[in-house]
């Protein structure tokens, strides 16, 4: 399926700005250490940057510490039982619905750290020889701002490639074919999708070359916003509901992921004005959705979600798709099967400059949106 | 669970040809930022010890 012209004209103007954007933070601390006159890498000992952690928030140590092992599966667990106590799976949480989120939970907890340990053990040193911590110089501040914007920006365009290059759906579509939302939602993934996370390999070479401590911390304040995201816990109510902190709300909701404006990106139509499967694919910063206007910020929450054309299809080919493929027939997944099974043609686009207010949804902050068709 | 795979469900050369694209893809998403970034703090040490 050829990708529309006007889309295509619209990616590569948004990778031209997003050079920029990756240039910005090693430019701030050019400037930084120009005016500043210093030279940190002179007599560089390599020594790792140190923070103190606040007492009272010691117990999490461990935790972060072990964030890509058990600390994750901790954090998703308390999550989900959480979830489970409100009774929000409600009954769409079905046999075949647990397996796949269960597969797709623990089987990359078992198959993934063997390959990213390989990059970064075996890999990296040996593509990259005597470069291990050539940049331990840079303080934790920069190298926080550093990695948020190289890990998150690509993951970015990792995620929206692969809604935006028909091609690409295929492997994405698990993440999207469940009926509800939940934080099973964020590892719900087919293995290739995860397995070629652009943003891993990215963030594992800049802590080979000296980034660990901040990746580690971005790497926790990323899983605490992509989860809490895609939760069906909708912490960001309150800051709706209570004008006093609607200025907070202004400024969370386009600055990171909240439940409503990713769950708009999992609602099974656009038809409602809250749901934009087509956009927001913001995954811990919404910001990149307002640069590059792909987004709606929306203050209410889809009622339905999923796709359309879901046909159930099978774990395995849910789960390994296209090494495994799906029996239903007309299924995207099965042999045969179309490339994108939505119809709904490419209009969602949102500009800020159109912005024209509707009334019946006065709670909602949206973007007037422009057929590019 | 039934895993089994027909012959019209195992993997094709059109996929295989997905699969490489894919990873193309990925991977310019990875160079392209490594590079920008990694090239970029390299230039610092260089035009600032000058």
């Amino acid at each position: 399926m050829p990708i529309d012209k006007t889309l295509a004209r619209k990616i590569t103007k948004d990778i031209s700005v997003s050079l920029l954007l990756y240039a910005l933070p090693v430019t701030v601390l050019f400037l930084y250490f120009a005016l500043k006159g210093e030279t940190p890498w002179v007599n560089n000992t390599h020594t790792p940057a140190a923070v103190n952690v606040p007492a009272f928030l010691k117990f999490l140590t461990p935790v972060f510490k072990n964030i890509h092992s058990w600390g994750f599966i901790v954090i998703a667990l308390v999550v989900g039982a959480a979830e489970f106590a409100l009774g929000l799976y409600d009954n769409k949480w079905t046999k075949s619905e647990r397996t796949i989120d269960i597969v797709c939970f623990l089987a990359p907890k078992l198959l993934l750290p063997p390959v990213t340990g390989y990059f970064s053990l075996k890999l990296l040193p040996w593509l990259l020889p005597g470069l291990a911590n050539q940049f331990s110089w840079i303080p934790f501040w920069a190298g926080f701002f550093i990695i948020a914007v190289a890990d998150d920006l690509t993951q970015y365009w990792y995620h929206r490639l692969h809604h935006q290059l028909p091609f690409l759906w295929r492997f994405h579509r698990t993440h999207h074919s469940a009926p509800y939302m939940g934080m099973a939602m964020a590892g719900r993934q087919n293995f290739i999708y995860t397995a070629f996370f652009s943003q891993i390999y990215l963030t594992a070479t800049l802590v080979y070359l000296g980034l660990g401590l901040p990746a580690l911390f971005v790497t926790v304040i990323k899983s605490f916003i992509t989860l809490s995201a895609h939760s069906s816990i909708p912490w960001d109510k309150p800051f709706y509901k209570y004008r006093v902190l609607h200025p907070v709300a202004w400024v969370l909701e386009r600055l990171i992921s909240t439940p409503a404006t990713h769950q708009s990106h999992h609602a099974d139509t656009v038809d409602d004005g809250v749901g934009n499967y087509k956009g927001n694919f913001g995954n811990m910063f919404f910001l990149w959705d307002i640069i590059f206007k792909t987004g709606i910020i929306t203050r209410r929450y889809p009622t339905t979600f999923g796709i359309k054309f879901y046909k159930q299809e099978e774990w395995y080919a849910q789960f390994l798709w296209p090494i495994f493929k799906s029996k239903k027939p007309g299924s995207e997944l099965a042999a045969n099967g179309p490339e994108v099974g939505d119809e709904i043609p490419e209009t969602a686009l949102y500009y800020e400059e159109d912005f024209v207010p509707r009334p019946q949804e006065l709670e909602k902050v949206a973007y007037q949106g422009l057929s590019n068709n | 669970m039934d895993c089994s795979i027909d012959k019209r469900g195992f993997m094709i050369f059109n996929d295989v040809t997905i699969l490489s694209k894919k990873i193309l893809v990925g991977f310019l998403i990875y160079i392209i930022p490594l590079t920008i970034v990694a090239g970029g703090l390299w230039l610092i040490r260089i035009l600032l010890t000058r």
